[in-house]
């Protein structure tokens, strides 16, 4: 580490770490890990400028700096407040900032449809995750919910923008990864909605990368639409010789047997992707002889894709013995007190081989 | 930089007089001369200049300014700093929590916080007089505050729109007592949450409504055919104090 280049102290929920200057707190609590990094859904750090918008990465920071050491008066958005030496960040520590969550998760549930069942980015959805880790069971809204139809983007992309959230991240992928810019916001406040310009069809080289950026099931790919469920499917990393030389060619395969399902971008732990891939990768190459594989990929969000996997998770130490402190388990219910069939004047033990009904009956035991 | 017009009004004189001496003007921190753009149920309305030395009471009857509530009602409330701040009940308005006069300058206005206090904001003066229903009031605010919402963050772009909901709801006879309490809820997960101040601002109104006249709220859901025929009135948050003569 070079002498004159001074690293800030930032403490986020009492864990201290020294981060370069212009470091924003998500980042920073991005490198602590763990529970205390905010969600972010609508921050996207390979993309420039996203971020403030969806307000669940609010934080409360208790110690301006060393120099200015008052508080900041209001909860401030994590993903665009870089951080200053010796600030304190009460996270997860803080009541307030986890009842302002559980708000902003209500806010953004608000006009969404909660079609999960038949929305294909049910299991990876970072709404979906959200909303089970900091939101209520419950809505409280009565009203008549926002819908719109369903625009067809192009050959391979279908908008939705009953499902959208606003997060503007896919506007930032067209406009800085592709070379012409056809898409954005339309109208404002409660009407905002992302759309073509006059409905034109996208169909730059990297513009299939706004499904990846989709927080939500808003921007889906039409290649692998209804197909399968992301659960059902073996992620693997694989890559080929991709011409364009924009694109990496490092790629997750979505297999199931096989038959590749999909191909997406590959994606870290906080769901962003690793480096964008272009258009042919993405809807083209879908037979399993245009990949190298390379292995099984690992998706380490907490999300329903990695059920069964189980990746990191520690073996409870203790036995079911030692945590009863010596006492056999006991059965909640007896089974014989509430079942028609086993009565409790029989032994079971005392039947020869497989039990037969006959040996239930009253005839039986007489 | 942008400026108002009543910035760029105040340069005039500050160069005329010079900085000193326009400082002196005024009382307190609140210093030089304020516009008060007043509207809503006064004999006078318009364009006010004054020099922040003034009681509100003056200011609302004395005909040098406002002019008195025209048919002899009786104030009810009143939002002195724009649509934004929180509205006050009359009995507050015109004295503070501590029972002092309450004057129009900054630190008088916003004396007692939002609880019993509110804000010279922006000098939008607006008068509600006994006629005036504060929940029909407070809805047009919030519509307002949903139309104008960008749609940029989350809280302010689905709240506001469902405050005004709830709102609209109550102010129809649909609503359920259970909705204040909701209202309450939404606004206090907007303020401070969002951007920019729009969303604070939004939530402000309401909350100082239903702070102030929750019981009127409680007599819309509880008579929602009533409501619809007359207004609630005046209730305790009355306008306590004669109407003072106008000085001969």
């Amino acid at each position: 580490m070079a002498e004159e280049k001074k690293l800030f102290k930032v403490t986020i929920d009492n864990i201290s770490v020294e981060v370069e200057p212009g470091t924003t707190i998500l980042n920073a609590a991005r490198q602590i890990g763990g529970d205390i990094v905010p969600p972010a859904m609508c921050y996207y750090s390979k993309l420039q400028g996203s971020g403030g918008k969806c307000r669940t990465c609010l934080v409360k920071v208790s110690k301006g700096s060393e120099a200015d050491p008052r508080p900041m008066p209001k909860l401030v958005a994590s993903c665009r407040t870089t951080v200053m030496d010796g600030m304190e960040v009460a996270n997860i520590t803080s009541p307030e900032v986890i009842e302002a969550r559980k708000g902003v998760v209500e806010f953004l549930l608000l006009n969404h449809p909660l079609d999960c069942p038949v929305c294909d980015q049910a299991g990876e959805c970072h709404l979906q995750d959200l909303s089970y880790e900091h939101g209520v069971s419950a809505t409280r809204y009565e009203f008549k919910r926002r819908t719109f139809d369903k625009i067809d983007l192009g050959d391979h992309i279908q908008l939705h923008m009953t499902r959208c959230i606003l997060c503007y991240r896919c506007v930032f992928t067209a406009d800085q990864l592709t070379e012409k810019r056809e898409h954005g916001i339309l109208g404002r406040g409660e009407h905002a909605e992302i759309s073509t310009y006059i409905k034109e069809s996208l169909d730059n080289d990297f513009i299939g990368n706004v499904i990846d950026v989709c927080p939500v099931g808003a921007l889906t790919d039409k290649t692998f639409r209804f197909k399968n469920r992301v659960w059902f499917l073996k992620p693997v990393d694989a890559h080929r010789d991709c011409e364009n030389p924009k694109c990496c060619g490092k790629t997750t395969v979505w297999l199931r047997g096989n038959e590749v399902f999909r191909v997406t971008a590959r994606k870290d732990q906080y769901g962003e992707v690793e480096a964008f891939i272009c258009d042919t990768c993405r809807f083209e190459k879908k037979e399993a002889t245009d990949w190298v594989i390379e292995g099984p990929r690992k998706i380490s969000r907490a999300s329903v894709i990695s059920q069964g996997h189980y990746v990191g998770t520690v073996q409870p130490k203790e036995t079911i013995e030692k945590v009863l402190d010596g006492r056999k388990p006991k059965l909640l219910m007896d089974i014989h007190s509430v079942s028609q069939v086993n009565r409790p004047d029989i032994d079971l033990s005392q039947i020869d081989g497989p039990a037969h009904s006959d040996d239930f009956n009253k005839k039986g035991v007489q | 930089m942008v400026n108002n017009v009543e910035t760029l009004a105040a340069v005039v004189p500050i160069i005329n007089i010079g900085g000193e001496e326009y400082a002196k003007i005024g009382v307190g921190k609140s210093t030089g001369t304020k516009l008060i753009s007043a509207c809503g149920n006064i004999n006078k309305p318009g364009v006010y200049e004054i020099d922040m030395t003034i009681s509100v009471e003056e200011f609302i009857y004395s005909d040098e300014y406002c002019g008195g509530i025209p048919n002899g009602k009786r104030l009810k409330a009143c939002i002195p700093g724009g649509s934004s701040v929180p509205i006050l009940p009359a009995n507050l308005l015109l004295t503070t929590a501590k029972g002092e006069k309450r004057m129009m300058n900054y630190e008088s206005l916003n004396d007692g916080g939002f609880a019993t206090g509110t804000m010279m904001g922006s000098g939008g003066f607006i008068v509600l007089d006994e006629d005036q229903c504060v929940v029909r009031h407070t809805l047009s605010l919030a519509r307002f505050y949903h139309h104008e919402s960008c749609g940029q963050c989350s809280p302010c772009r689905e709240g506001t729109g469902w405050m005004k909901r709830v709102l609209s709801n109550i102010e129809s006879g649909k609503g359920k007592m259970s909705d204040i309490d909701l209202l309450w809820d939404i606004q206090r997960k907007i303020e401070g949450n969002t951007i920019c101040p729009l969303g604070d601002a939004a939530a402000w109104p309401v909350a100082a409504a239903i702070r102030h006249f929750r019981d009127e709220f409680e007599w819309h859901v509880n008579n929602p055919e009533e409501a619809q025929r007359r207004n609630f009135g005046l209730a305790h948050y009355a306008d306590p104090l004669p109407v003072p003569q106008p000085v001969a």
